[in-house]
């Protein structure tokens, strides 16, 4: 998948420089239109002012200051993060593996297998959190940190395993025969050549996955309890009685772990290997 | 280890190269017969060719070989020893793919150590044998390259450093210069031969271009719908094409019908269909009176005009209907009464352009010897 984007992104710069100006024009305003609003909350975020307002009132860190010593928002936030990064390696562990075999493998059931990992993308994850809540009381695990995880994982598999299968099913199969036949057995092969070639893939999936995990609302509203609240769920709380800049501040946090996580991912994984798993 | 040798990816090995037998050897893909009963028996250090039509099945008996394809039935043996169900990655061979199938993530020198670190080859052997097999293909400057960044031409060159590099029981090559351009795959054949003479590694090359097949291999084995049809050195298979498809694939004939009339005194009489003409040649095994025949000759084998009248054998009146230019050769095809007689004709200008025109009568003419016969 992120190897058919890449040769067709320089396609598409090619044809950009024949577009019609409308077009650019339009693409301008609908990059305003989702933008702007993440833009507003950041700079709101810098008032010294009591109340979210654009332009802010002066310019200050106090919300800032507040939020970063404020448990109610820290301790979700370490929440958060621990919560993406677990559910990222274990939706890893189980879509890696599966990716392998439904693309290579020949077996009976092969599509169905793929069909049911697929389906909770197009589940609605407030029916997923209901499903959960009740499978998780009646063995007694409501409320746990591991009930939490498994909703977060099953949401996340999916955005791990297209990635994947999508890189993996462009690789041509004689790069794994050639090492087959050059003394690899099968599991040096997935370690030295598969694995490698399908790291754009993976990395790709894991943001993916980070990211669904950690703005996740539902399946957190009804599993989390007071030691696993998650961010986004203590956001939403904290607005049910507040309308300060606080939330806007703990918003461009989060915002810019998020950015920062990606770029150092790029910075440390993506252009090179992008680039030649593309070849 | 290998003072004296200039390339001691050789060197260290004691034998040339393996035998390979293939007894038998059968497979299927749910209904359809890619493989029914192969059998070969290729000698130490020989270069054989497969040669034959896209679908004929070459692929997958080089799969059975190289352990990627399980066969339906049948044996392999590698120096006597039964490898039929051996895993790949204990074959000890070497393959190289037609889409090369490089190690994208890695360098040149890595692709080329891969195999080495599989075998447990480590350090200062392992870096000599690199060095030596990248010398060998002449890529030693590109070592740090990663394949996305060398040209067809140089990517099938660390393919090849990368399959000798572990010194396999046997090379295995699928259509290898299969994607390169016409120049360079000439180039690239000659040096193939030249190093595999070199290393004295068996060889078996997998081909459908016939040029490619008969200039390079000892030995040719003309596959057709999963058989092989003929292994033989490639002056026989274009000179004694032992089955009419051998003769029609390889090279240019020309095919006629025909009855043997008699066969009488080890000589048969053998009639062309569409007109009185008969010859009589050597009694071919097997054959009968009343037998229909297939006749064929090679078109270079055909005399026309004032050449045609100095041959005896096999003499027939006709018009020429056409022409083709071809370079050093020209083609010229001749309306007889048993048919459209195709003749290749060298250095062209020695006959004067107007003695070839299309509407000519012109004789053309062959030796009887020159006949191919094969029951029909
Ligand atoms: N994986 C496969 N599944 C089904 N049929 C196959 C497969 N591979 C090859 N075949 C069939 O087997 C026959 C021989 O194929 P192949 O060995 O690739 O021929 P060649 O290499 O001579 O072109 C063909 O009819 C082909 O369609
Ligand atoms: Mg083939």
């Amino acid at each position: 998948m992120v190897a058919i984007e890449v040769t067709n992104r320089s396609d598409g710069r090619a044809a950009l420089t024949g577009l019609p100006r409308l077009l650019v024009v339009y693409t301008i305003a609908i990059s305003v239109f989702l933008i702007a609003p993440v833009l507003i909350v950041m700079i709101a975020a810098f008032t010294s002012g009591d109340f979210i307002m654009f332009p802010p009132g002066g310019f200050s860190l106090r919300w800032f200051d507040q939020v970063l010593s404020d448990p109610q928002f820290i301790v979700p936030l370490w929440n958060s993060v621990r919560l993406g990064i677990a559910a990222t390696i274990i939706s890893g562990l189980l879509a890696i593996p599966a990716a392998l075999s439904l693309v290579r493998g020949v077996f009976p059931g092969r599509r169905w297998v793929e069909t049911f990992l697929l389906a909770p993308l197009s589940l609605p994850t407030i029916i997923l959190a209901i499903g959960l809540l009740f499978f998780a009381s009646r063995i007694g695990l409501s409320n746990s940190f591991i009930s939490l995880l498994a909703g977060h994982v099953i949401i996340t598999v999916p955005y791990m395993l297209r990635t994947v299968l999508g890189v993996y099913a462009g690789v041509n199969r004689e790069v794994e025969e050639a090492a087959r036949v050059l003394g690899a057995d099968r599991w040096r092969t997935a370690w030295y050549v598969t694995l490698p070639i399908i790291r754009p893939g993976v990395l790709a999936g894991a943001i993916f996955a980070f990211l669904m995990s950690f703005d996740e609302v539902a399946v957190a509203l009804l599993l989390t309890n007071s030691d696993t609240t998650t961010l986004p769920v203590s956001i939403l709380s904290y607005l049910v009685y507040n309308y300060d800049p606080a939330v806007a501040a703990i918003s461009t946090i989060q915002i810019v772990i998020v950015i920062v996580a990606l770029l150092l991912l790029e910075r440390l994984f993506g252009i090179r290997h992008l680039m030649f798993a593309s070849q | 280890m290998d003072q004296s040798s200039k390339f001691p990816v050789t060197a260290s090995r004691s034998t040339a190269g393996a035998v390979v037998d293939i007894r038998a050897l059968r497979h299927n893909f749910g209904a359809v017969s890619a493989l029914r009963a192969v059998d070969l028996s290729i000698q130490a250090g020989e270069f054989v060719a497969l040669l034959g039509p896209s679908g004929c099945g070459k692929t997958t008996l080089l799969r059975c070989i190289a352990g990627l394809v399980l066969p339906t039935g049948g044996e392999i043996l590698i120096d006597g020893q039964p490898i039929t169900h051996t895993p790949v990655h204990k074959r000890d061979l070497g393959m190289v793919f037609q889409s090369y199938a490089l190690f994208p993530h890695m360098t040149v020198s890595d692709n080329v150590q891969f195999g080495l670190k599989m075998h447990g080859v480590r350090g200062g052997v392992a870096d000599r044998r690199i060095a030596d097999a990248l010398a060998l293909v002449q890529m030693t400057d590109y070592q740090s390259r990663y394949p996305a960044q060398l040209s067809g031409g140089q990517r099938q060159r660390v393919a090849l450093a990368r399959a000798l590099v572990t010194q396999p029981k046997a090379l295995l090559l699928d259509e290898p210069f299969g994607a390169l351009d016409a120049k360079l795959r000439e180039s690239m054949q000659i040096e193939l031969r030249r190093l595999q003479k070199r290393l004295g590694v068996t060889t078996i090359f997998v081909t459908h271009d016939q040029q490619e097949a008969l200039t390079m291999a000892d030995r040719v084995a003309v596959m057709h719908d999963g058989r092989v049809e003929q292994f033989d050195a490639p002056a026989k298979i274009y000179n004694a094409p032992s089955t009419p498809f051998v003769a029609d694939f390889i090279g240019q004939t020309n095919r006629f019908g025909g009855t043997i009339q008699s066969i009488a005194n080890g000589r048969m009489n053998l009639r062309f269909d569409g007109g009185e003409h008969a010859v009589d040649v050597p009694a071919a095994h097997g054959m009968a009176g009343g037998d229909r025949v297939i006749a064929m000759v090679r078109p270079e084998c055909v005399r026309v005009g004032v050449e045609a009248t100095a041959q005896k054998d096999v003499t027939l009146p006709g018009t020429i209907t056409d022409t083709v230019f071809a370079g050093e050769k020209v083609s010229v095809y001749v309306q007889t009464s048993i048919g459209v007689v195709v003749a290749s004709l060298l250095n062209p200008t020695r006959q004067g352009s107007g003695a070839m025109a299309a509407g000519t009568d012109v004789p053309v003419s062959w030796r009887k010897d020159d006949l191919l016969i094969f029951h029909h």
